[in-house]
């Protein structure tokens, strides 16, 4: 018995061994980030149906973009300066809510944010999870830091039991600012005319909108508003041909751009350009609101950025173009 | 058996733990190997990353590509994977572990000065994409129309311009650059009509912009090539790369430790196995040694049990006869005398007085010879050698028997002289003599005579005696010398048949032995050897 046991050790040993894995080579080569279907000819790429995200923290997220507990007074959600039924952003040209002055800058759209790269007029954050301090903390808007929300969240409780079955550590603070952004991620909207044009339904542009996209191109717009979103990867000085601003006057606060927050002078003026995923539906335009329709900002977008005057018949086939960028809207949340 | 742990077994149990203690550091020197090399496959992703982002950025300044998407997700994607390879593998050495979180987060500081200039070509890039599309088709526009309307002093300012600024954005050299801002200045300080002011003003606002935008892009592109991240991200990969080896080769040296720690204890356990078989099969070796030794001494005491029961049946059996015989021949005398004494002759008293004294001999002579057989089987035979002078002893005994030899048997000796001295149990010695001479006088016919020789043979003192009388029959010699056998040929002469057997056990005692010479009806010689001398 006992030598039997020897035996079966050395054995198991030396298999065990000879069997135990050779540290392997390099893996294979990780995938790179897929490259866009973009041409020279098609500086641009539909977006996706749907953003795949953990089912929970949207749900999550859903609820919370109406929680009007995330305000320090506990009577403004972000619904307030985002609504649904207009593209996601607000109807004025600044947003104003109940006993505080108005804000800054025009509220931007909260669609498509999955595929921006910059966030906020100014450009200046680079993740939607960063970016949510700039609305929280704003005394125009949330008035309270993430922190403060939390706890009055967590002192409400009816958040408690959702956030344990959504992430391991329950109601934190990183987690309530993952949960609204993956919320904020989910809102897609799909199937644009234009969308359905890039996956090769010629037909989905009409004629005219047809035209505006080549005139779109050829004018240079395409230069900065590209990519899936249409804009919204950059940051560009507003005026860079002509002076925007001598020209409108009373330079604000809201008007500093990025250098609100990076003190450069060579960041003044400097805007994030905005997507133009659905902006038939989000007017006013432009960061201060002062165009009221997508011809006034076309207008003042190629004169001040392009240094160019375009004809009647060249801004309506742009507008026509820019219609078809309007995509199924998601639905409100509950 | 007692199991206990020998040196060889403590070697080979020793062996063991630090084959499993090799085993251990090898494994861990495996595993950091092993997430050094997906750390590794990390690095080599960020490569290529920063590779591609320079190549789409080259794409994008050369106009092939005119979004930023591509790139955009190219630098967010190095950024999350040089924000992970901050953090090392968790199992590695603390030692590895900060070199190579120091030479990550060079390289993430790298990508974000490289990600800025990325910025910043991107924000240029746009603007000088913009205008290079509109300022051709606006200045040829322009040019026309000036031919057309003004003469071709201002169409050829313009065109100039516009050939000026077009050569220095497709092939961006200061001596371009210059030209162009000449031309530039050119049209700038021409007089235009004013239906052309507005027209004048956009072409020289894109000259101006691509003038300004063509070395700024040329700048940012270059600051981009040279970019410390490439090189960030190669320290990197060269730290890894290192650390790798170093786990690699601590591997197999842990393996090649494992190796002979594992032959080590093969061979141990090996030489313990052998050991404690060949233990096992002494002792097994010993026990049945000892098994066998038992058995042959019970056999042997069994044998001697045999031997005892069969004397004392056949001592029982032969007082039932032999005993009773002088007894009964006693007793009758001692009756008739008792009965009839007074009245018989003197004569015929005597003779019976004669008769129970040769029965009270017979039966003496009886148990002398019992006794000696009896303590010879029991191994009890008393053998007290001493030095004797063989002469002496002779005579001595021949003259006890005086009366047994009578005159019918006259006694030959023949002594060689001089025997040196012997050493012999005398009364031993007397037993085997007087029998001898006994047996010669009872089987002989009255006159045959009787010759007695002693003499040396080497160590042996052999004593030779011999008859003419009946012989013993060849069928009798095999049991002759046992207790109470008598030859077939003895007819009335008395005797015990222990004579013989007295004899024989007398002359082994002395580590000698007793022949027989005989012939039926002529004679019988019979021939003893004692171990009585010194060999020399």
């Amino acid at each position: 018995m006992n030598r039997l046991v020897h035996l079966a050790l050395l054995s198991v040993s030396g298999l065990v061994y000879g069997c135990a894995p050779e540290a392997s080579a390099w893996d294979a080569e990780r995938e790179l980030p897929a490259l866009s279907t973009a041409s020279p000819e098609d500086p641009f790429e539909p977006l996706p149906e749907r953003v795949a995200l953990d089912p929970r923290r949207v749900a999550l997220g859903e609820r919370l973009f109406g929680e009007r507990l995330l305000s320090k007074r506990g009577d403004a959600a972000c619904l307030d300066c985002h609504h649904f039924d207009h593209g996601g952003a607000d109807r004025g040209p600044l947003s104003q809510l109940p006993g505080r002055e108005p804000t800054a800058l025009n509220s931007l759209s909260v669609f498509n944010l999955a595929f921006a790269d910059r966030f906020n007029w100014n450009g200046y954050y680079r993740t939607l999870e960063a970016q949510l301090d700039a609305p929280m903390v704003n005394p125009r808007v949330m008035g309270q830091s993430l922190r403060e929300a939390r706890a009055a969240l967590e002192a409400d409780g009816r958040y408690t039991r959702d956030f344990e079955a959504a992430y391991s550590d329950g109601l934190t603070e990183a987690n309530l600012r993952d949960a609204i952004a993956t919320y904020e991620r989910s809102l897609v909207t799909p199937n644009a005319p234009f969308d359905r044009y890039l996956r090769g339904e010629r037909a989905a542009l009409g004629d005219q909108a047809f035209q505006g996209y080549r005139l779109f191109k050829t004018y240079g717009c395409a230069s900065c508003h590209q990519g899936r979103n249409v804009g919204g990867n950059m940051v560009q000085k507003l005026g860079v041909l002509r002076d925007y601003f001598a020209d409108r006057g009373e330079v604000g606060p809201g008007d500093l751009g990025l250098a609100a927050i990076t003190q450069r002078e060579e960041d003044r003026f400097v805007f994030r350009v905005p997507s133009l995923r659905n902006v038939a539906l989000t007017a006013p335009y432009l960061h201060d609101g002062s165009a009221a329709t997508l011809e006034d900002a076309v207008e003042i977008m190629a004169e001040y950025q392009l240094g160019r005057f375009l004809s009647t018949e060249e801004v309506s086939a742009i507008v026509a173009f820019l219609h078809a960028l309007t995509g199924e809207q998601p639905g409100a949340p509950r | 058996m007692k199991r206990k742990l020998s040196v060889l077994r403590i070697a080979w149990l020793a062996g063991l733990g630090a084959l499993g203690a090799q085993w251990v550091f090898a494994e861990r020197a495996r595993s950091e190997a092993a997430q050094l090399t997906r750390y590794g496959a990390e690095i080599a992703v960020a490569q290529a990353l920063d590779t591609r982002l320079h190549e789409q950025v080259l794409q994008s300044r050369q106009g092939l590509v005119t979004h930023y998407d591509d790139i955009v997700r190219s630098v967010v994607a190095l950024d999350e994977v040089l924000a992970a390879l901050q953090e090392p593998p968790p199992g590695l050495t603390e030692a590895h572990r900060v070199a190579l979180r120091e030479a990550a987060r060079s390289a993430a500081l790298a990508h974000r000065e490289e990600a800025a200039l990325v910025e910043g070509f991107k924000t240029e890039n746009a603007v000088l994409r913009s205008s290079a599309r509109i300022f051709p088709m606006a200045a040829r526009q322009l040019r026309d129309e000036l031919r057309r309307s003004q003469g071709a002093d201002a169409g050829r300012l313009v065109n100039d311009l516009l050939v000026a600024v077009l050569q220095h954005e497709a092939s961006p050299t200061a001596a371009h650059r210059e030209l162009a801002l000449e031309a530039h200045r050119a049209v700038e300080e021409a007089w235009f009509g004013a239906a052309s002011v507005h027209d004048v003003e956009t072409v020289l606002m894109h000259s101006e912009a691509i003038n300004e935008r063509v070395p700024r892009v040329a700048e940012l592109v270059r600051e981009l090539l040279v970019a410390r991240s490439r090189e960030a991200i190669a320290t990197l990969s060269t730290r890894t790369s290192e650390a790798v080896a170093a786990e690699a080769l601590e591997a197999e040296r842990r393996r090649v430790a494992i190796f002979l720690s594992l032959a080590a204890v093969a061979a141990l356990m090996l030489a313990d196995l052998v050991q404690r078989y060949r233990s096992q099969a002494q002792h097994e070796a010993l026990v049945a040694r000892r098994l066998a030794s038992a058995n042959d001494a019970l056999l042997r005491e069994q044998a001697r049990e045999k031997e005892l029961s069969d004397l004392k049946t056949r001592f029982v059996s032969m007082t039932s006869h032999e005993f009773r015989t002088p007894l009964s021949v006693i007793l009758s005398s001692a009756e008739l005398l008792e009965a009839y004494g007074d009245r018989w002759t003197p004569a015929k008293r005597s003779d019976h007085f004669a008769r129970v004294k040769g029965a009270v001999d017979t039966m003496k002579e009886l148990l002398d010879a019992v006794l000696v057989l009896g303590k010879s089987d029991a191994g009890k035979l008393e053998f007290r050698p001493a030095p004797m002078d063989v002469s002496r002893f002779v005579h001595e005994v021949v003259d006890s028997m005086a009366s047994t030899f009578d005159d019918a048997h006259p006694v030959e000796l023949a002594i060689d002289e001089p025997l040196p001295e012997a050493r012999v149990d005398e009364k031993l010695a007397t037993h085997v003599l007087s029998n001898l001479l006994s047996n010669a006088v009872k089987y002989s016919p009255a006159g045959g005579p009787v010759e007695l020789s002693a003499r040396r043979e080497g160590a042996d003192l052999v004593l030779t005696v011999s008859d003419h009388g009946i012989g013993i029959a060849e069928c009798d010699r095999e049991r002759l010398f046992e207790s109470f056998h008598r030859g077939s040929n003895v007819g009335v002469i008395p005797g015990t048949g222990l004579g013989l057997a007295v004899v024989k056990r007398a002359a082994v005692a002395h580590g000698g032995d007793v022949e027989v010479r005989s012939t039926e009806g002529e004679g019988t010689t019979f021939e003893v050897r004692l171990r009585a001398f010194d060999p020399s």
